[in-house]
């Protein structure tokens, strides 16, 4: 299986940033998506290669309306000087990558890290998101955003540009976590990148498995797009590190489960027991699985997240 | 009882089953790796903080006197009672508009004055008027008589008798009344006498008609007066103190 993904984006995954410049404490402080994405990116894009997919290509297609934030250079100045306005000569692109960014906004994404305050999962998986957002957006790919939450589906279409980035900036900013996943029938709906070959990047906890969210990636591998899923931990929830008392399911209503330090073993158990079926049909279906904790920083798991194209 | 809010008297359920939700839900905290871990039947509710007991009495207090705010009920707690009235005051009627504060075996007692009503007052409790004869304290009004046969009208005012007493003035002034015989006099008595009262009912207003004396039988199907607002102050100040108090205990327990 040859990955979809361009080279370009290889490399940046392969440039590893000496330093941090953003860490999880960080990103708990601020709400502005667009000001983390530059400096995670400072560590990690610096010097992304151009690629051929980006500009204009060389079969000709339409003239479009300027838009602030185009490249000076793919405006056609003859037309400027007969029509009095900027045209943007737009041509067939080389690569038809889309980047689809997939958001599960559910209740249980609510989940607090428990050690850095006002860090939660909603907004560690947000802050990847956007970051992949902005890399396609530098590369010249057309990019999309589909966020699930409580039972709707909210779907950004594909598209290329810096507009198109605060868009989707827009639509991540507004994920709030409540309810739960959408049913099959309208996740299948929604999710049919048939036409092109996608890249498809899915932020989640995955606590639901199998769960029409599951089903729907693992079909999309199936129909040849590459889809890579992101799955979120709290270091509390890797090492069953909980406070003694009574927790409630955020996403399953009534019922409440007991926490006590002698109920860690089973605990682990029971999440290696979920996570190991997690993982090895993942792996059965060829789809990477990259498990993060929230507080470790936003750059390293995302140049792991896209590390892991280089391994296949 | 009459006001239909007395049946908004079940919100007070509001506030208990409110703490009692709080309280539950206050117990577990969301964990989204909760179903990995097994499940505890809840348990028992710890013990209640002094706060929250008084906070859910004030609550429910508070409810309380809203309702009673907005039913505006009167409260009979006056017995028997005697009612002291100078001349031109309406007892009867003032009592009337109060009736609800009586107890309904109290007895009434009226004294002094009372103005007869035009129709016997129907009330739900006996009423005993005592109306003595009011001192009679001499009126003295002025006449300034004009026109002609003024020697015979100055006879006629100085003879005239009883609790009112004219002075005949020489000239009009700003406290006399003008009296101006016709120019024939009448021919007897009774027309002198007819013309004298039409010429009173024209310039004085006639004399209060005093109640004779009587005991009014308590009438139990007599129509009750709303009386409105007689506790609305009273309850407005309970609400606003409960109101201050549950505010401030609501941020006593929050720290």
């Amino acid at each position: 299986m040859v990955s979809q993904l361009p080279t370009s984006w290889l490399r940046c995954a392969a440039r590893s940033g000496s330093t941090e410049l953003v860490s999880s404490s960080l990103l708990a402080q601020t709400r502005n998506l667009d000001l983390v994405i530059r400096h995670v990116l400072a560590g990690l894009g610096h010097g992304i290669h151009a690629g051929v997919e980006r500009g204009a290509g060389v079969e000709f297609s339409e003239y479009r309306a300027y838009v602030p934030g185009d490249e000076w250079r793919r405006v056609d100045w003859k037309l400027l000087a007969r029509a009095d306005r900027y045209y943007v000569r737009e041509a067939e692109r080389d690569s038809h990558v889309a980047v689809w960014l997939v958001l599960d906004a559910t209740a249980s994404m609510a989940e607090p890290s428990r050690s850095i305050d006002g860090l939660d999962k909603l907004t560690y998986a947000r802050t990847i998101l956007a970051c992949v957002g902005a890399m396609a957006q530098r590369q010249g790919d057309a990019f999309g955003l589909v966020v699930v939450s409580d039972g709707r589906i909210r779907v950004t279409p594909a598209a290329r540009g810096p507009r198109q980035l605060h868009r989707v900036l827009a639509q991540l900013e507004q994920a709030v976590p409540a309810g739960r996943l959408p049913d099959a029938a309208a996740l299948h709906s929604a999710l049919h990148f048939a036409r092109s070959p996608s890249l498809i990047v899915a932020a989640s906890d995955f606590l639901d498995w199998p769960s029409p969210l599951s089903e729907a990636l693992l079909r999309l591998r199936h129909m040849r797009h590459d889809v890579r899923a992101l799955l979120l931990q709290t270091q509390a929830e890797v090492e069953a590190d909980f406070a003694n008392g009574a927790y409630r399911d955020p996403e399953q209503g009534e019922g409440q489960f007991g926490f006590d330090p002698s109920l860690q073993g089973v605990y682990a158990a029971a999440r290696d027991a979920h996570f190991g079926v997690v993982k090895a049909q993942s792996r059965q279906h060829d789809m990477p699985l990259f498990a993060a904790r929230i507080e470790q920083a936003p750059g390293d798991v995302l140049r792991g997240l896209l590390r892991q194209a280089g391994r296949r | 009882m009459t006001s239909l809010w007395w049946w908004a008297l079940p919100v007070l359920l509001l506030p208990i089953w409110w703490h009692r939700q709080r309280r539950r839900q206050e117990q577990a905290t969301p964990l989204a790796t909760a179903r990995f871990l097994p499940k505890s039947a809840p348990r028992r509710l710890r013990a209640w903080r002094w706060v929250d007991v008084v906070l859910l009495l004030l609550r429910c207090l508070l409810l309380a006197t809203l309702v009673a705010w907005l039913a505006d009920p009167v409260i009979a707690w006056r017995g028997d009672t005697v009612l002291a009235t100078g001349s031109d005051r309406d007892a009867i009627g003032w009592f009337r508009a109060r009736e609800a504060e009586w107890k309904p075996d109290a007895k009434i007692v009226v004294t002094g004055p009372q103005a007869m009503a035009a129709t016997q007052p129907r009330l739900r409790h006996q009423v005993e008027l005592r109306t003595g004869t009011p001192p009679q304290e001499p009126v003295i009004r002025h006449v300034a008589v004009v026109g002609g046969h003024a020697a015979v009208w100055r006879a006629m005012f100085a003879a005239i008798d009883g609790p009112v007493r004219y002075v005949v003035d020489a000239a009009p002034g700003p406290g006399s009344v003008t009296w101006q015989g016709p120019a024939t006099l009448p021919q007897d008595a009774a027309a002198a006498r007819a013309l004298f009262e039409s010429w009173q009912r024209l310039h004085y207003r006639p004399a209060p008609y005093v109640a004779p004396p009587q005991v009014l039988a308590a009438d139990p199907s007599a129509p009750v007066e709303h009386q409105a607002g007689a506790l609305r102050d009273q309850l407005l100040i309970a609400l606003i103190a409960l109101f201050a108090l549950e505010r401030g205990l609501a941020h006593v327990r929050k720290r």
